[in-house]
């Protein structure tokens, strides 16, 4: 067998899972110390895998990885960054570790492959700027009903960091609700449905949905940790996508981060920086002003308030006041009402204005979005542009009972709509105001560029235009779903244990085991590209990772155990694969007033089951921090992230 | 300010039996720990290696003798504030109640097996059999099937080419637990003030020192003693106290491999082959389902470094290199008749060896400053090292 050696100062390395990669922070990690001459080695392209680290004593460790050919690489690096995703596994309830629910970020990538049903409610755990967004992305396909359950109502506070006023309102307005409540259990009903079970302070309910999707808990946290200190071992945590305008506040939250994390790095790696020194204290300094300044607005959140359906006086005045509402010039034609008003690091209505019309100001220590009326010529291209949906066109006239409003609108519900007919009016959370009527689609210059997005104006009572933020069809012309079918020339056949089925041609078997209803535990975690090693199957005699196998027709699929629904977990699993439960987790804490992780991940052994902790380590630090165990800034270090396989004749 | 009384500084096991004692007797004392917890360093082994090598003739007599159950029995139950339960496959358990939860002293048995092939290393091997049935150990030399079929995961047909020694009723405890029930007991009794983790030293004082912790600095003086409890993690702190020490023989690396196995694992037996030990890990009593938690342990020691004082560690040790990886792989492919294997942990540790333990072990002008050695490796050493250490306050 044929080690290959490797060293470097710093290595980057993806945990199993991350979404995408190399992500921004990935890059500019690499781009800063790579600048100051460090050797810069970045995993997880090109077919090597990252199976673990082996910490040293002093600093940095050994990272293993294996390639394509299951060669092993032994790399020694003076620092290490792994990184990871944030958590988004739910408390454990009975079910909740079925297929019925689903980590948000396999949600996220399964939006697109359309293997969820939208003629069903689906139901997001967690009321976060990521679970509402999703949420809102469910609505614009066309989803019947989002539902995002908030089961701690004292975080509400803290949930507003900046940007959650928008997302919210864009949830809500899109016909997403909330609720508060904790969840029960979740049992499958068959037909790819489940029945969740919610407690609220009414009492129980039973939800019939077609997914739950976890969005994890809530966390201020910074995004990296050290563990040990001055071990120069870091975490950091992935929270940008893959464009910045999916998730502007996670984007910049991780650029930041990275380029704190790049120059603490330099600055213990290398004694003498000569003239690179004031460039790398300027960064550092900057980027830890950014992360600081990143909970300013904390203290003095934008909250609308509302009496009834209808927004408060106060915050009314508020929001007239906000400089980016016009307050002449939309008396005399459409003009745009940047209303997003906290302050957010996005700048995207500003950088695309043609006219400059939207120009970001610094007030105080927020910044603001200010608008030049004089200069707003009402083209849309904002309205399109801004990912939170917070502009809207409007024009009052002062001497007409009529006023005009341009909204944006998803694909999925512009194209039902019809000149002249009748909407129903919306307000910013999504309650029925009055009626109003579709007038026309508004085209811009950069219409290809956005083509989810149209924008429709209609027409309103004036004393509503201010009031009115989307609208919805009138139930009587057609509200319901048509359900998609796939073709029947579309789908292949292939044989489940035994048994016919049809799947859509050209998915992954995971898909369409997944699409098919059957349950397989650690399918779930649906990684997007093989690192996590859980979903490993029997197709056509050979074991392979099902989510990166296609289906073809006629293809040989066998399970374990046959087709089986997993059952109800038990009450407080925490570590499924090994059946350790909370109780037992929390009365050894107890029993032993343990303190240090370590101990209680040793004593416990959560984690030393099949899945490597993959799905039980983010729980357990969990319950460590409820319990007032300091958990907050360790790292579980132990050998494997995943499982490293050596076979015979395989390796050289 | 608070006396502290005689304060202990160490990482693991050592410092918490000194404390154990000391509250069993009366005697005020405090913990420093430079690491964040007692798990961290892990500087101690479940059982004597007893690995050709690791323990030359000369020891191994001595390991035989204090590797035994019943001498480590004798040895940990009186420091240990619960109960210590023994298993042996040969014995069937006492009546009466028994708590599975707690801390198992096991009686695994040995097994050195060798091919056929090598006639020399035999020699060694019958020498080792000789010596245990000496010290009264069950020990037998067992030939072909009988030889390679004990040893936990064989899968192979081919079995005539071995041949073993066995030697029964050595030690093998449960460290995790062990360390747990300590750490709780003694954390209970001196309370939160008197076990300090995640120290720093800052400077020496005449009787004791100035630390960092809890974001605080802190001055620790004891009049009573300090006790330095020397492991790899100590390092800094011992070189800061005195620059004349005592030096050890050397360091050596242990890794840790975990091995995910799907063959059946004999959970009474310790095998050893080349330059591995390999065995079933499990928690307490052999559980009765070996199928959640069918995991393999295999030690590997690797070459004895030398230390020196000054360049203190080798900075770079050799683990998980092609070495290490061929030889697991021959392990589990050729010997053990494996297709393929995941290997699902390591982890490493650095242990000192010695030639004496017996070495000066006082620092400094004044005699209130003792330095132990041996205070990592086998748990039997570990603890009678540390007992002997805290001897003069009891
Ligand atoms: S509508 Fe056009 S001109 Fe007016 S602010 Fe938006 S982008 Fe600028
Ligand atoms: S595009 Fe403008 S209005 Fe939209 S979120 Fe960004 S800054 Fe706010
Ligand atoms: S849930 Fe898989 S190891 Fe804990």
């Amino acid at each position: 067998m044929i080690v290959r050696d490797g060293s470097f100062d710093v290595v980057i390395a993806p945990a199993p899972r991350v979404a995408h990669w190399p992500s921004i922070g990935v890059t500019t990690l690499s781009k800063e110390c790579s600048r100051v001459g460090l050797k810069v080695g970045i995993l997880g392209e090109n077919g090597i895998q990252v199976r673990g680290l082996i910490p040293q004593m002093g600093t940095g460790g050994v990272v293993i990885a294996q390639d394509q050919q299951h060669r092993i690489h032994r790399l020694q690096t003076r620092a290490l960054v792994r990184v990871s995703l944030p958590q988004e596994i739910s408390d454990p309830f009975p079910g909740s570790r079925s297929q019925g629910l689903l980590p948000v970020s396999t949600a996220m990538r399964v939006l697109k492959s359309k293997s969820i049903r939208l003629d069903q409610t689906l139901v997001i755990l967690g009321t976060g700027n990521r679970a509402l967004r999703l949420g809102s992305q469910y609505l614009e396909m066309g989803a019947k009903e989002v539902v995002c359950i908030e089961s701690n109502e004292s975080l509400w506070g803290k949930k507003k960091i900046a940007g959650w006023e928008v997302e919210q309102r864009r949830f809500m307005s899109t016909g997403g609700k909330i609720i508060f409540g904790t969840p029960l259990s979740l049992t499958e009903k068959g037909g790819l449905l489940w029945d969740l079970r919610v407690q609220d302070t009414i009492g129980v309910r039973i939800l019939t949905v077609s997914r739950v999707i976890s969005a994890g808990p809530f966390s201020h946290e910074l995004p990296f940790r050290e563990y040990p200190a001055g071990s120069m071992l870091f975490e950091f945590t992935q929270h940008s996508g893959e464009v910045r305008e999916n998730d502007i506040e996670g984007w910049d939250l991780e650029l930041n981060s990275s380029r704190f994390v790049a120059t603490r790095m330099i600055k213990s790696l290398i004694t003498d920086l000569g003239h690179d020194r004031d460039r790398i204290d300027s960064i550092f300094k900057k980027s830890k002003q950014k992360l600081r300044s990143r909970d300013s607005h904390l203290d003095d959140p934008f909250v609308v308030e509302y009496e009834g359906k209808w927004i408060k006086k106060e915050t009314k005045t508020q929001i007239q006041k906000y400089a980016g509402v016009p307050k002449r010039l939309h008396q005399q034609g459409l003009m745009a009402s940047v209303e997003c008003f906290e302050d957010i690091s996005c700048q995207i209505c500003h950088e695309r204005c043609p006219e400059s019309a939207i120009q970001i100001v610094k007030h105080g220590v927020r910044l603001e979005r200010v608008l030049i009326e004089d200069k707003c010529t009402a083209c849309g291209i904002c309205v399109k542009a801004c990912p939170s949906r917070a502009i809207t066109l409007i024009n009052e006239p002062t001497d007409k009972t009529e006023a005009r409003l341009v909204v944006p609108v998803a694909t999925h519900h512009a194209k039902r709509l019809k000149t002249g007919e009748f909407v129903t009016l919306v307000n910013r959370q999504g309650d029925r105001l009055s009626q109003g009527r579709m007038m026309t689609e508004l085209k811009t210059e950069v219409d290809t560029e956005f083509p989810g997005v149209h924008l429709i104006e209609i027409q309103t009572p004036s004393h509503l235009v201010n009031e009115t933020r989307q609208f919805k069809l009138v139930p009587s012309l057609g509200d319901e779903l048509e359900v998609t079918h796939t073709p029947l020339d579309q789908t292949i056949e292939v044989s489940l244990d035994g048994n016919k089925r049809r799947v859509r041609a050209g998915i992954s078997v995971t898909q369409a085991l997944f699409e098919l209803g059957v349950a397989r535990e650690l399918d779930v975690l649906s990684c997007p590209d093989g690192s996590c090693r859980l979903c490993q199957i029997n197709v056509d005699g050979i074991k392979r990772l099902a989510c990166q196998t296609e289906v073809h027709s006629h293809m040989h699929i066998q399970l374990k155990k046959g087709i089986q629904a997993i059952e109800s977990t038990k009450e407080d699993e925490v570590c499924a694969c090994l059946g350790i439960t909370r109780g037992e987790v929390e009365s050894r804490i107890e029993k032993g007033k343990l303190s240090s992780p370590e101990q209680i991940r040793a004593s416990t052994h959560v984690g030393e089951g099949r899945c490597l902790g993959q799905s039980c380590i983010p729980l357990f630090n969990r319950i460590l921090q409820e319990k007032g165990v300091d958990g907050s800034r360790w790292v579980d270090w132990r050998f494997p992230w995943s499982e490293w396989v050596v076979s015979r004749g395989i390796s050289e | 300010m608070l006396n502290y009384g005689v304060v202990l500084v160490g990482t693991g096991v050592a410092p918490l039996i000194a404390a154990s004692h000391f509250i069993s007797k009366g005697i005020l004392c405090t913990i420093l720990n430079p690491e964040v917890d007692f798990f961290l360093e892990n500087s101690e082994l479940p059982f004597r290696p007893m690995h050709p090598r690791v323990s030359n003739l000369k020891t191994q007599s001595q390991d035989l003798k204090a590797g035994s159950l019943e001498s480590v029995a004798k040895l940990l139950q009186p420091e240990f504030p619960g109960a210590i339960e023994s298993w042996s496959p040969l014995k069937s358990q006492t009546p009466g109640f028994h708590d599975p939860d707690t801390v198992h002293l096991r009686a695994r048995t040995r097994l050195f097996l060798k091919s056929l092939k090598f006639e020399k290393e035999w020699d060694q091997i019958e020498e080792l059999y000789l010596k245990a049935q000496d010290a009264g150990l069950n020990s037998q030399v067992l030939e072909g099937a009988k030889a390679v079929h004990r040893f936990p995961g064989f899968s192979g047909a081919q079995s005539n080419h071995y041949r073993a020694v066995s030697i029964g009723g050595l030690y093998d405890v449960d460290l995790i637990r062990y360390r747990n029930e300590l750490v709780e007991y003694v954390r209970e009794r001196l309370g939160p003030e008197r076990i300090l983790c995640g120290v720093s030293l800052s400077e020496w004082l005449d009787s004791g020192f100035r630390v960092y912790h809890d974001q605080q600095m802190k001055t620790i003086r004891s009049p009573e003693g300090v006790v330095l409890y020397w492991t790899p993690r100590m390092n800094s702190w011992i070189r800061c106290a005195s620059q004349s020490l005592p030096s050890p023989k050397g360091v050596r690396l242990w890794e840790e491999w975990l091995i995910q196995s799907r063959e059946f694992l004999d959970p009474s037996v310790i095998g050893v082959w080349e330059d591995l030990i390999a065995f079933s890990d499990y928690e307490g009593s052999p559980p009765r389902d070996l199928v959640s938690r069918n995991l393999l342990k295999v030690f590997k020691p690797s070459t004895l470094l030398t230390w020196t004082k000054s360049s203190g560690f080798p900075l770079s040790l050799p683990y998980a290199n092609s070495e290490t990886l061929s030889s697991l792989s021959e392990f589990c492919e050729e010997f053990l008749h494996w297709e393929r294997f995941s290997i699902s942990g390591m982890v490493t540790r650095v242990l000192f060896e010695w030639d004496d333990l017996e070495q000066a072990t006082l620092l400094g002008e004044s005699d209130s400053i003792v330095l132990v050695p041996g205070s990592d490796g086998p748990l039997d050493q570990v603890v009678s090292q540390s007992l002997k250490s805290i001897a003069r306050w009891s």
